[in-house]
């Protein structure tokens, strides 16, 4: 270790493979003391422009704020605040278009600079004396001070000390063309820029601190170098493009290599920007939040390409019109290697953003294919393999892009530069980078999916157990009370019952009359006969056929109910009527189904006679025109236009009803939302019905899941259906483009093969209607889903077995008539 | 000869006896297809493919149901599942191909909301908040787009949202982003199309 930093110490300075020299284009930039440009109309503060998170919002629109007031503020490090970068009001917290390669539009904090500008609300400096690591990690967060060189990783997350360093590097390299806006900072301000180097020193203790810059820089060297004390080393590297990144500065300055994944922190070893270590300083020093930051305007169409001191948040039309430019040109945000063609010149200036460059157009040459030369496996810097990266990116294949390191590459484009066939390379990396990222963040959010569907089943689970565990505890206690009292119970029930007996004896015989005790007595035994009665009807009638006789029941009701409001002033009243006409109306069928169902052995083809009839009981009701009240809504037989109708309604209520509290409006509202979805619900009613008893097969606990299943496997059957249809008849379905009507028709296809058969089976002779039952009982267990408690009024809903019986039944019927 | 022959029958009988061991010492708990299948699909449990769940529809496929009925995995999910068990690559369902679209998250407006919990009771991850009679609100985070609360909900307050693309999401499709360019002097934005690729 001693002789590794040592050898470093010493000047000992190492290669990496690959890396190009492209023209550094920085010799006409003016890097003398910056100007600092004048506040636009308007400055757009985007609250991200680091990696991580967004800090929360603390300010509102309309109120004003003072230069260096946090617009943001949060207590995480990966959130850095942003801070308003002069004196003026917000006028809007709202979607901009960001200083990002896609342009896409993100929440911004707008403020618009006041005309005097004497106020600040800077932190408190911090003094010398009381300076700690832990004070100053807290004040770059504070300060909202992210990486200002690349990436724009939040400062404070780097330098909170959790490892042992051994190697503090200040990156002052910048190596790309054109960009020099580090070059002037150091030349500039050498001196608080090194204090604010000390200042990280004292953050993180490091054994060694060096200062690394580019030897095309002399005059930057010359200024740090003296102002330099022992403890630090300004070291000068070989030019060389990308040696500012941060693996590859690493490697030239230390010799180690970093492996893919890996940060410098795990090899003892950190890289900050000098333009981050300056911002320290004035954190700490003048207590200044990061609100500018010098920016390099260069490129072929500047005539006096030169650095500025630029408030974040500046949009970058602003910088341009200080060189008399603007309307027709593109600029490019970072330099000539990595930077990206800005979408939209009212992107602001951000904390990354070192450079604009406003060059030419280049004549775009032409893409031509892979020769497989090499040049670009010698040019990478990270060793990689660009040509086959660019063959695995074109073919989509993301499991080789991985494989081949994709993920690794820096996007440095030394790659593009050498390409003879002019191969936009770095284009398709970051394409393909893009997918591989969603890829994994889909795997992500499946397992998390996963999980959260894991632990509420185990819920659901251990609900239902504490349930039953409950009712067993309570049905415990029950029998030890019984058995606790002895034969109390029993005889205190006897008592009572002697006590009643008593009780009517004497009302008998203070009214003196035998009439009464009897028809008393008789009341009595009719009501429990009728108890009886009915307890059962219920234990013997079907409950499919109680189901759908609850559900013609309601579908009436609804009808109703959107019919009478139409006369009647107070919709209360109303709602009143159409329910009691709903119910007068469901007493007739439900005495004719009640009857009959019983006797039939078949519990599906009961089924299907008790649907058939509610229908037809339903088809009479709406032709029979209602001699008390006019009916206009219910006969339209379109369940759709009468959900449209019955919205309109709750509208033209809600309309009319504006003084009312809103409260009620919102309840009003609801309920005719309510209406409006089970009127339209109705609208499928053959498909909903094998639905809701299909969902009760369903092994899951989950209701929503089973009905999901059952339309799934409904849509199955109706396309068998269909093409079985079609087989029978000779009109295709299929003319309809449109999968729902198709759908109807199917269905309606199938309504009439069914009703067809059933007719036929009561002309011909009752006993084919159980021959046909029995012929369609073997379809349904082949369709039945849950083996474990497939109940008899489950099996014959499934959607798929009706679909089928109703299409075979009459073509057997057909083959029948036929012999 | 008679050497031979003893040598081999022992070796046999050794490898014999360490192989059987194996299998029952090292025997894999489980349905292994299933799990790797379990993986790949997209874990939405919405209920399309027909299963209640991607589990129960990754044990279907490991005993052999068709790979092609997960409408929210796509084309992409039933070429994963035919490389992961070495089939031909089927099309996607035709009834699961017309269910494809955009990847959206449930959103409840709040002001129709009753508070009737239904949806809650249907979210299969949980991932709506909201107690009885109070307005409910789904967590976008955790929604994995499975649609299933809509259906239940009484006053059709719940609706499917795409979710919005991101810079971080963004695809780098550059030559689909219309390049503005600002006119200063007259303050006036025109767009142009601009083929950047
Ligand atoms: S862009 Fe990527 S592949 Fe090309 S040279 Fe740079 S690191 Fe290598
Ligand atoms: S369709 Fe796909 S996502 Fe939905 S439950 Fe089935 S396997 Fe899971
Ligand atoms: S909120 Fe709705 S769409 Fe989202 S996961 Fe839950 S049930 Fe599915
Ligand atoms: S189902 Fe609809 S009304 Fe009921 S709680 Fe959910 S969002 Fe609210």
């Amino acid at each position: 270790m001693r002789s590794w930093l040592d050898k470093i110490k010493q000047g000992q300075l190492w290669r990496y493979q690959g890396g190009v020299h492209p023209a550094t284009k920085k010799d006409n930039i003016d890097c003398g003391k910056p100007e600092t440009l004048t506040l636009a109309k308007q400055l757009v503060v985007p609250l991200q422009q680091h990696i991580g998170s967004p800090a929360k919002v603390c300010v509102e629109v309309g109120s004003t704020v003072k230069t260096g007031q946090a617009l943001t503020e949060s207590r995480f490090y990966q959130s850095p605040p942003v801070h308003a970068p002069c004196c003026g009001t917000v006028v809007a917290i709202e979607a901009r278009p960001s200083a990002h390669p896609s342009g896409i539009s993100e929440l911004a904090v707008v403020i618009e600079p006041s005309s005097i500008q004497n106020e600040h609300a800077f932190m408190a400096p911090l003094l010398e004396a009381e300076l700690t690591p832990e004070l100053i990690c807290e004040r770059v967060h504070q300060a909202g001070i992210s990486g200002m060189g690349g990436a724009g990783f939040p400062a404070a997350l780097k330098i909170s000390p959790n490892k042992p360093l051994n190697v503090l590097i200040i990156n002052g390299a910048e190596c790309e063309p054109y960009i020099s806006s580090d070059d002037c900072l150091m030349r500039n301000y050498a001196e608080p820029l090194l204090r604010g180097v000390s200042l990280l020193e004292k953050a993180l203790s490091p054994k060694l601190v060096i200062v690394a810059v580019e030897d095309d820089k002399p005059g930057a060297i010359k200024a740090l170098q003296a102002a330099a004390g022992d403890n630090i080393v300004v070291r000068a590297i070989p030019t060389k493009y990308p040696s500012g990144g941060e693996k590859q500065l690493v490697q030239v300055l230390t010799g180690r290599e970093l492996k893919a994944g890996q940060l410098p922190i795990d090899q003892g070893i950190l890289v900050h920007n000098v333009g981050t270590a300056y911002a320290v300083q004035r954190a700490v020093d003048h207590g200044e939040p990061l609100i500018s930051r010098i920016v390099t305007l260069a490129g072929d169409h500047v005539g006096e390409p030169r650095n500025y001191w630029v408030a974040i948040g500046t949009p970058v039309s602003h910088l341009l019109e200080q060189q008399k430019l603007g309307t027709h040109h593109q600029a490019i945000m970072g330099g000539s290697m990595m930077g990206f063609m800005l979408p939209n010149l009212a992107s602001p200036i951000v904390k990354t953003a070192n450079c604009i460059l406003v060059n030419n157009t280049p004549a775009q040459a032409q893409e031509q294919a892979c020769i497989r030369c090499g040049e670009c496996a010698q040019a990478c810097p990270m060793g990689l393999l660009p040509q086959q990266l660019y063959w695995y990116a074109k073919g989509d294949d993301l499991e080789k892009s991985r494989s081949y390191k994709l993920m690794d590459c820096i996007e440095c484009g030394a790659c593009a530069y050498v390409c003879p066939s002019a191969i936009p390379l770095v284009q398709y990396y970051r394409q393909t980078k893009a997918k591989v990222r969603a890829e994994d963040l889909l795997a992500q959010e499946a397992e998390r999916a996963k999980q959260r569907f894991d632990a509420r089943k185990l819920r659901l689970e251990k609900e239902q157990a504490e349930r039953k565990a409950r009712q067993k505890q309570a049905a415990e206690r029950r029998l030890q009370q019984a058995q606790g009292a002895g034969n109390d119970p029993v005889k205190a029930a006897l008592q009572r019952m002697q006590n009643k007996q008593v009780e009517i004896k004497a009302i008998e015989n203070e009214q003196g009359e035998l009439v009464p005790d009897n028809s008393a007595a008789i009341a009595a035994r009719k009501a429990r006969k009728a108890q009886a009665r009915a307890a059962k009807d219920a234990k013997t009638t079907n409950p499919a056929v109680a189901a759908a006789l609850a559900r013609a029941k309601a579908k009436r009701e609804v009808d109703g109910e959107q019919s009478a409001p139409a006369k009647s002033a107070n919709p209360a009243v109303a709602a009143a009527i159409a329910r009691a006409k709903a119910k007068r109306n469901s007493e007739q069928p439900a005495e004719a189904e009640g009857s009959k169902p019983a006797t039939s052995a078949n519990p599906a083809v009961a089924a299907a006679i008790a649907r058939a009839k509610a229908k037809k009981a339903q088809r009479t009701d709406a032709s029979q025109p209602d001699s008390t009240a006019a009916k206009p809504s219910s006969t339209s037989s379109n369940p759709a236009v009468a959900a449209a109708i019955a919205r309109a309604k709750a509208k033209k209520q809600a309309a009319e009803q504006p003084s009312a509290n809103a409260k009620d409006a919102a309840v009003a509202a609801a309920v005719a939302r309510a209406k409006a979805k089970k009127a339209s619900q109705s609208e499928q009613p053959e498909l909903e019905r094998p639905e809701n008893d299909a969902s009760k097969t369903a092994s899951s606990a989950n209701p929503a899941v089973a009905a999901a299943i059952a339309r799934a496997k409904a849509k199955k059957a109706q396309a068998e259906q269909q093409t079985q249809g079609e087989n029978a008849d000779a009109k295709p379905a299929k003319s309809s483009a449109n999968p729902a009507v198709a759908a109807a028709i199917a269905r309606a296809k199938a309504k009439k093969l069914a009703q067809e058969q059933q007719q036929q089976t009561q002309n011909e002779h009752s006993e084919d209607a159980r021959s046909v039952s029995s012929s369609d009982s073997p379809v349904e267990p082949a369709d039945a889903t849950s083996p474990p408690k497939r109940s008899a009024a489950v099996a014959k809903a499934i959607a798929a077995a009706k679909a089928k019986q109703a299409a075979k039944a009459a073509s057997s019927m057909e083959s029948d008539n036929d012999e | 000869m008679i050497e031979a022959i003893i040598a081999l029958t022992v070796l046999a009988a050794i490898f014999g006896g360490i192989l059987g061991f194996a299998a029952i010492r090292y025997r894999v708990e489980g349905d292994p297809i299933a799990d790797q299948v379990e993986q790949l699909l997209p874990q939405t449990q919405c209920g399309q493919c027909g299963h209640p769940g991607c589990r129960p529809y990754a044990e279907a496929i490991a005993k052999g149901e068709a790979i092609n009925k997960c409408p929210p995995g796509g084309q992409e999910t039933v070429e994963k599942l035919a490389d992961l068990l070495g089939v031909e690559v089927p099309e996607l369902d035709a009834s699961a191909q017309e269910k494809e679209k955009p990847k959206s998250v449930a959103f409840i407006h709040e002001e129709a909301c009753i508070g009737c919990t239904k949806c809650i009771q249907a979210c299969p991850v949980d991932a709506i908040v909201g107690a009885n009679k109070q307005m409910h609100t789904i967590i976008t985070k955790e929604c994995t787009g499975c649609e299933l609360c809509v259906a239940p909900c009484p006053t059709d307050c719940i609706e499917m949202r795409p979710i919005a693309q991101t810079s971080r999401t963004w695809d780098w499709q550059l030559n689909k982003i219309d390049i503005a360019v600002i006119d200063v002097a007259s303050g006036s934005a025109k767009l142009e199309e601009a083929d950047n690729a």
